[in-house]
């Protein structure tokens, strides 16, 4: 993307992306790089998530719950109890009332369930960082 | 799992399918077959566990995985990838995900592992001798089989 191509609302945001897939993390860094964030780390399981998280303090979490060692929730926790002001976006395949319910009760400020549009993901993520909107 | 999990299992692996691969898909008859009966060169398999246990298991041939994760990934590849497997997993995720909250939401306490791709002997390794319950999906890519594996808890 070009410089004259990027919206000129956006202002710049750090973000981590925790998920056990490469594609999905390759997926979920294009759209936070659209925006005009960056990705300042990556991890594949929850087990690293605190530890990603006190590295890089990034305005942003986008968080899988289904992972091998530590799930999402866990890892939600773990860092929510470190930081209680974090911003968290979970990402899951697992939209179901009572987990959705669930993240949000443990600090999770959205939930977006996989497959997703990357729009929509867009808007998610430039609404809790607090950066430009589309339009 | 359990026999009556199966339809919205199909119904919703068919509108995630329809969604990521941006494909007309229809389903074939349900039939309940032997381990020796799943065909295919990719096999992806998701164990359940919860209220009742099973594997998910989605199996195709390397032709259909690799028109399926060009789709997903953005490359043009002939064969699989790393990143094309990759792809390919995260669908079966996908798919498992969303069965299982439809079950969820139906009041049915289930959770899933990871995916996890298996050869022929590591998948025989896992169901062999259990019965599965298996049910072809037509799509514009190819035949992808969404196979259902019951363990009686």
């Amino acid at each position: 993307m070009t410089r004259s191509e990027a919206d000129p609302a956006n202002k710049s945001f750090t973000c981590i992306v925790i998920d056990d897939s490469d594609f999905a993390r390759m997926n979920l860094g294009k759209i936070v790089t659209r925006i005009g964030g960056e990705v300042v780390g990556e991890a594949k399981d929850g087990q690293d998530a605190l530890g990603l998280y006190k590295e890089h303090s990034p305005d942003i979490v986008l968080l899988d719950i289904t992972m091998p060692v530590v799930d999402g929730l866990e890892a939600l926790g773990n860092i929510m109890e470190h930081d209680k002001d974090a911003s968290i976006i979970i990402v899951s395949s697992l939209g179901n009332k009572e987990m959705i319910k669930e993240a949000l009760k443990k600090g999770a400020k959205q939930f977006i369930t996989k497959p997703f549009q990357p729009d929509h993901v867009a808007m998610i993520i430039r609404s809790v960082a607090g950066v430009g909107e589309d339009g | 799992m359990r026999f009556e999990y199966i339809e919205p299992f199909v119904s919703s692996t068919i509108r995630v399918l329809d969604q990521v691969i941006q494909s007309d898909v229809s389903r074939g008859k349900i039939s309940l077959v032997s381990s020796d009966e799943i065909y295919g060169d990719v096999t992806i398999i998701i164990k359940v566990e919860g209220d009742s246990g099973g594997d998910i298991i989605l199996n195709m041939d390397e032709e259909t995985a690799v028109s399926i994760s060009n789709i997903m990934t953005g490359e043009d590849a002939v064969e699989l990838t790393p990143l094309g497997k990759d792809a390919i997993s995260e669908l079966a995720n996908m798919l498992a995900g969303n069965a299982t909250s439809a079950l969820t939401d139906l009041g049915y306490k289930l959770q899933i592992a990871p995916p996890s791709m298996v050869d022929r002997n590591g998948l025989i390794k896992q169901i062999g001798g259990l019965e599965i319950f298996q049910v072809p999906l037509f799509t514009e890519m190819g035949e992808i089989t969404m196979n259902a594996v019951l363990r009686v808890n």
